[in-house]
């Protein structure tokens, strides 16, 4: 493997050695990749366009840019979506150094070899996009979705699997943000109250005419180990229409002398806000959603269709098992991390032996030789950098994101400083365009993003999403 | 949605009616500087009595990429600034973070007892000429992957 890398990272290397007699006098740009559209990459974006005289090209695998930012961040925090009016001003002010190609498959469209040969530096920033499982017997049951799927379905990504949304109990268990985020969605749904959001109108309809009005969150864990972040679940609590509770078994672990001893103001107030909740005399809204904690799965039980009827799980506190039935099982546990193909990944070995000089080491995630460095054999000159999720793991919100991107852009320009650059390096659009690559410009993006808002403005939407791409990517398109 | 844009609509009008009717009174904008200090980074902006810090960064196209990525809706803690004692106290006591700005604060990297939204923050007559404020920043140790 690794002598491979050193053949490819050598082709690069020996070409600029016979160039470098004429561009010796010149200050060449550099040539950055970016792979990835998502707030990693487009934040990084932001830092290096000012940082470096850099030209850059960024990689997205969807028909349309900004990633998460489009198709994960739920449809009734419209505000937050407004960091893409800063990343489409970029495209705008530096449209000379900034190039958008969508639709293309690192990996597949063009390998990652072939990025490393074509480009100065390349920056890592594709999320992690794979649902961490449920490994529960059972667990292939008709309407058993992960979170991500639904998140997908719900904010229009293309060919999402429409749930079944006709039986009045659902459950999802995980206890983040993505399972508020489905919890809220569907309460806010079914009540018609996301009519002027962007969720797309076919789907918009399947959730105001779902029958749920039963939401049971289930955690493994106490409610002190919630991952919740405050925002997200005061908003459930505040849905009207809507009976939000802690199941009443909690209550004592919720007591303030049952919290960890000197605990910050963010988990203080946390742990107030799910105690104020716990539920007090039964139950009055017609509408429920009630949080179950130390709640463990094993088994899920289908009907005679092969569509999930119920959860088994343990409830540790009782050591009983019990029954939830549902129609609609969504499992949010997380995501992991995934390596790209040809990009350096820690195995086993390499694990053993970073341990041994203190380093942490993940086996299956890319290898870093340090927070922002991947780890390319010493022979390859062009660099490597890693942000985001794809990274450091799925955790924490836009702003450690935004953060870690300004801070990784930092490292770039001061990397490249240092480098006397000897060619021009090409980039990949010529190779694209040879391979018919259908790839959506930033210009045709915006031709689609204004398409879009027409069409969401006849229907009182901030915007109504296409689903499909094809009369955008279609043969018949001219290429780009 | 809707009622929560009302509200911070609302909010930033009546906190900003005293300003403007001072600033009549002045019959000239006064302009200040503030200072914002990123690790062993300053970045210096001017801004009129009234600007919010987020508007000094924008306004002046700060290095800070990524400051105020929701543009001031209350809805992201990009804009995160640690304010000196006597800024926090007259801030604290004048024009106390709400419910939603201390939910968002929640999650902000190095949040400390002085700790506002950037967004929040207005430049006031009573301010200093130099406003200072801290921008908490990335420092990562290096070594660790």
């Amino acid at each position: 493997m690794i002598i491979r890398r050193i053949v490819i990272c050598s082709r690069p290397v020996s070409a600029c050695l016979q160039n470098a007699r004429t561009f010796s006098n010149h200050k060449i740009a550099p040539r950055i990749a970016v792979v990835g559209s998502g707030p990693a990459g487009m934040f990084t974006c932001t830092s290096l366009l000012r940082k470096s005289p850099a030209h850059i090209d960024v990689f997205e695998y969807s028909p349309v840019p900004y990633g998460l930012v489009r198709y994960g961040v739920a449809p009734d925090h419209q505000e937050v979506k407004n960091c893409i009016n800063g990343f489409d001003k970029l495209f705008v002010n530096h449209s000379d150094r900034i190039k958008l190609f969508c639709n293309v498959k690192v990996g597949q469209d063009v390998a990652f070899d072939e990025l490393v040969s074509n480009y100065d530096a390349i920056v890592l920033a594709y999320g992690s996009y794979r649902q961490r499982k449920l490994q529960t017997p059972g667990d292939k049951s008709t309407n058993v979705v992960s979170g991500s799927d639904f998140v997908a379905w719900y904010n229009g990504v293309p060919n999402s699997k429409a749930p079944l949304l006709d039986n009045s109990e659902a459950v999802i268990i995980g206890n983040g943000n993505v399972a508020l985020d489905c919890a809220r969605i569907i309460s806010l749904g079914v009540l018609g109250k996301l009519n002027e959001t962007d969720v797309p109108l076919e789907r918009l309809k399947l959730l105001e005419n779902a029958a749920i009005n039963r939401i049971k969150i289930v955690g493994r864990r106490g409610p002190l180990d919630v991952s919740f972040t405050i925002k997200e679940l005061r908003e459930q609590f505040r849905v009207e229409g809507w009976q939000s509770y802690i199941e009443a078994a909690a209550r004592e672990e919720l007591e303030p002398e049952k919290w960890p001893a000197g605990i910050e103001r963010k988990h203080q107030r946390l742990f107030e806000l799910l105690r104020k909740h716990v539920l007090g005399s039964g139950p009055t809204d017609d509408k429920q959603c009630e949080f179950l904690f130390r709640r463990v799965s094993k088994e899920i039980k289908a009907d005679e269709n092969g569509r999930v009827k119920e959860l088994i799980v343990e409830n540790t506190r009782t050591k009983q098992r019990e029954a939830f039935p549902c129609g609609l099982l969504i499992y949010c546990l997380g995501y992991e991390s995934m390596v790209l193909d040809g990009v350096p990944k820690n195995d086993k070995v390499t694990c053993i032996l970073r341990k041994r000089v203190n380093m942490s080491c993940f086996e299956g995630t890319i290898a870093m030789s340090d927070y922002w460095r991947v780890s390319m054999p010493s022979a390859c000159s062009t660099r490597v950098y890693a942000t985001g999720w794809c990274a450091h793991g799925p955790q924490g919100v836009i702003v450690q994101t935004q953060q870690q991107s300004a801070a990784v852009a930092e490292t770039i320009s001061t990397d490249l400083e240092q480098i006397q650059l000897q060619e021009q390096k090409p980039g990949v659009a010529d190779l694209l365009k040879s391979r018919s690559v259908r790839y959506i410009s930033w210009e045709k993006w915006k031709q689609i993003d204004e398409a879009e808002k027409e069409r969401g403005k006849l229907q009182g939407k901030v915007r109504e999403k296409f689903t499909a791409f094809d009369q955008f990517v279609s043969d018949k398109s001219p290429v780009n | 949605m809707l009622a929560r844009r009302l509200l911070i609509f609302s909010r930033q009008f009546v906190n900003f009616t005293p300003v403007i009717r001072r600033q009549f009174a002045d019959s000239a904008s006064q302009t200040k500087t503030v200072k914002f200090i990123s690790g062993n980074k300053e970045f210096i902006g001017k801004g009129k009595v009234g600007d919010t810090l987020l508007d000094v960064v924008v306004n002046n196209d700060l290095d800070l990429d990524g400051f105020g990525a929701c543009e001031g809706t209350l809805a992201c803690c990009t804009c995160h600034v640690i304010l000196n004692e006597k800024h926090f106290e007259r801030e604290d006591r004048t024009n106390p973070a709400g419910e939603e700005e201390l939910d968002l604060l929640d999650l902000a990297p190095e949040v400390s007892d002085r700790s506002r939204l950037g967004c929040q923050i207005k430049i006031m007559e009573d301010d200093p000429e130099v406003i200072e404020v801290r921008v908490p920043s990335v420092t990562k140790d290096q070594r660790s992957a």
